[in-house]
């Protein structure tokens, strides 16, 4: 990853803390202040669609013309994806506590992101269960685009044609002017991107230490 | 590359830009009064309480919400500091493997 990234990375981050705390927000009935978290749990699902869909990328590239680098690669991508669907899921929670009145609420979009976390759990419980590398890195490649087939109409269809309570959803398209105000726009793309990045950053950081351990490894193996 | 770069910036730019021509007809609500506090009924002429959302303006009143600020971005940088040494970490072993 290219080093001025990573700086606007931190940069629009840090701006974005500061303008999605200060700065003024529409006043909306029942999410009243806590419409702010639109600046910093939605971006957690953009990461995590645009990290699955990175993931998916590779695997589809690793199916035509196989190889450990581009295996090695969905799979980051998937991981980190995963983590930032953990947190998206988390303050969902919190959020959803505070507004919905409790934690879990059932609502459509909490179950089809539940499922679609389960579903990109169990491509590392398939990862894990076969020891043949490249035998792994093949079907986990195929799961891998099932998972992000299964991933589109869980979130983003399944949630809108029924009644959800996420603001966004239930019959409603994506944020229109009742949930996104023009005011909060620039903010919640910056948003977006800096977390896109720092996602991209933390993938890079794996993929090189995973480097790493296999160089480290071919060394002790000559020596034996 | 370079292309990509100043697409990206300028994009970034705009995106700050419209921000701020965004938010300065705004200003009146620093004050703390909401459009839709008062609303004067057309038929009858009496001054009534609209429907007032709440938000939490006594917090920022008091500037405290600046504590919440100062927390949240000492945490933010504190891991984003930490993302850095570990990248740093992982490059300093790469060239040390390198020159091997």
């Amino acid at each position: 990853m290219k080093k001025w990234l990573k700086v606007a990375a931190v940069v629009i981050l840090i701006f974005v803390h500061f303008g999605g705390l200060i700065f003024m927000v529409p006043r909306r009935e029942i999410v009243n202040e806590t419409i702010r978290a639109v600046y910093f749990h939605v971006p957690m699902w953009f990461g995590m669609v645009y990290l699955f869909s990175a993931s998916v990328y590779y695997s589809i590239r690793y199916l035509k013309k196989p190889s450990p680098d581009l295996d090695r690669k969905s799979v980051e991508y998937a991981n980190i994806g995963l983590m930032f669907g953990i947190l998206g899921i988390l303050t969902g929670m919190i959020w959803a506590y505070y507004a919905w009145g409790d934690f879990w609420h059932g609502d459509p979009k909490q179950n089809g992101a539940a499922i679609t976390l389960l579903v990109y759990l169990a491509y590392f419980v398939l990862r894990g269960s076969v020891d043949n590398e490249e035998q792994r890195a093949r079907l986990s490649a195929v799961y891998n685009i099932f998972a992000f087939a299964a991933m589109v109409p869980l979130i983003f269809i399944i949630p809108r044609i029924t009644d959800s309570l996420h603001p966004g959803n239930g019959g409603n398209p994506g944020f229109n002017q009742y949930d996104l105000d023009n005011r909060m726009r620039p903010i919640f793309y910056l948003s977006n991107i800096g977390w896109i990045l720092i996602g991209v950053w933390l993938v890079s950081l794996r993929l090189r230490l995973n480097v790493l351990t296999e160089k480290i490894n071919e060394i002790e193996d000559e020596k034996n | 590359m370079k292309k990509i770069k100043a697409i990206l910036v300028t994009i970034t730019l705009v995106f700050c830009a419209s921000f701020l021509k965004a938010d300065t007809p705004q200003i009146d609500s620093l004050t703390l009064r909401s459009p839709s506090i008062t609303k004067v009924d057309s038929a009858t002429s009496v001054v009534k309480k609209s429907e007032f959302i709440e938000m939490a303006d006594r917090l920022r009143a008091d500037g405290k919400i600046y504590v919440v600020v100062a927390i949240i971005l000492t945490i933010l940088g504190g891991v984003l500091t930490y993302l850095i040494l570990l990248d740093r970490k992982i490059g300093k072993l790469e060239k040390a493997l390198k020159n091997r």
